[in-house]
């Protein structure tokens, strides 16, 4: 049997302000451009704790709650680490990380649990740093691998940001495989962001991110795309997600 | 004694060696880099990329999917009896390890037992000669030799 196939989203049709708007696009890069993106507080999302399967979003109106969000994406940065000397309880959460590493090799930071508080930060090799070794925090490692991923939600002209933490690193990359197998990238087409339940070895419940396929933008409106995310990436090189907002972690 | 060929040998296990040593830790570096790879290949939407390397050489690097099956929780022998039952026995082989069976051969005859009836029924010990070098003093005895001594009685 045939594949029905899915209408394409054209420009001043998709319901992305960031194609539909003639100046979406000007607009959004003069603001980083003036702020930087590393200074301006993006809408974020998380992945709800204690296996939740709903995104809180907020928004003019204040906090929706969404099963699904269907996103255009707009840039993946992985390989990045975070490390904290405290744990949450300790007071680790809503600070930034002691180490980080924006490639995935060298860390920046000071990654020793007996330090002075004075201590200049230090480059450090990764693969050589106890705490990205597995068995450094119970089965797992203490550094915390995730990857960011830059989106605009329907309407939006700014984009929004999800932290993507190591549970789900591997259904974002079997995602954009999945897109390049089939010829596709993800600025030509919108995703759905969903939730998916699961359990640890030890019985902890989380959720994971699950994505998936909706349907392509035309030719045009993946053009617009494809500019609006070169413009982007080229500003996000040094973007880092837990200077500008303390509640990232 | 033609001490070029003894020399040349010795040569080849020093060199031998350190090639062992050193691809130990290329492939330490790789296992270390591969997720950065993957991630820098996903990030940038290409499963391959061919290139030069500094030395000239030229390298597709890509991403190779395969399905691997691995038992539940590391359970082997749930998977061997759950193939045994549902009729895919064939993919089921009763094996022993050699080198397993040779160390309890070796230990059992250097401590100057004979081997069981039954076993040596289907089992050949034969002493393998080979050359080999190390750069630690060797030991005065090794198990083989104790073990081949008391089997000849």
């Amino acid at each position: 049997m045939a594949k029905q196939e899915k209408a394409l989203a054209k420009i001043g049709e998709t319901g992305y302000a960031i194609i539909d708007a003639p100046e979406a696009h000007e607009v959004m890069i003069g603001a980083f451009d003036q702020l930087g993106v590393s200074d301006f507080q993006l809408g974020r999302i998380k992945i709800p704790a204690g296996g939740g399967m709903a995104w809180e979003v907020e928004s003019l109106e204040g906090t929706e709650v969404h099963q699904d969000l269907d996103v255009l994406i707009l840039a993946v940065k992985g390989n990045q680490k975070s490390w904290w000397s405290t744990s949450m309880e300790e007071g680790g959460g809503g600070t930034p990380p002691s180490c980080s590493s924006k490639d995935g090799v060298f860390g920046f930071g000071v990654n020793t649990l007996d330090a002075d508080p004075d201590a200049a930060p230090t480059k450090n090799r990764c693969s050589e740093c106890p705490w990205n070794q597995f068995g450094s925090a119970g089965a797992g490692k203490a550094c915390k691998d995730h990857s960011l991923l830059f989106f605009f939600r329907e309407g939006g002209r700014i984009p929004s940001l999800l932290v993507v933490p190591a549970t789900s690193q591997k259904a974002l990359q079997g995602f954009v495989l999945k897109l390049i197998d089939a010829g596709k990238r993800f600025e030509g087409c919108i995703t759905k962001l969903s939730l998916k339940k699961a359990q640890s070895q030890s019985g902890i419940t989380y959720s994971t991110l699950d994505l998936s396929w909706v349907r392509d933008l035309d030719e045009d409106a993946k053009a617009k795309m494809v500019e609006v995310s070169n413009d982007f990436r080229s500003r996000i090189s040094d973007f880092d997600a837990f200077a500008a907002n303390d509640d990232a972690n | 004694m033609n001490m070029e060929i003894v020399r040349r040998f010795a040569e080849l296990t020093a060199e031998k060696k350190k090639a062992e040593e050193r691809l130990r830790a290329i492939k330490d570096e790789m296992g270390a880099l591969e997720p950065a790879v993957l991630s820098e290949l996903v990030e940038n939407q290409v499963d391959r990329m061919p290139m030069t390397t500094n030395d000239g050489d030229r390298i597709t690097i890509f991403i190779h999917k395969q399905a691997w099956a691995r038992p539940v929780d590391g359970d082997k022998e749930a998977v061997v009896r759950t193939l045994k039952r549902c009729g895919l026995s064939d993919l089921v082989s009763e094996s022993y390890n050699a080198n397993s069976l040779s160390a309890y051969v070796r230990e059992r005859l250097a401590d100057g037992q004979s081997l069981q009836p039954t076993l040596k029924e289907v089992i050949r010990v034969d002493e393998v000669t080979s050359i080999r070098g190390k750069r630690s003093p060797l030991s005065a005895e090794s198990q083989t030799a104790k073990a081949m001594r008391n089997q000849r009685g």
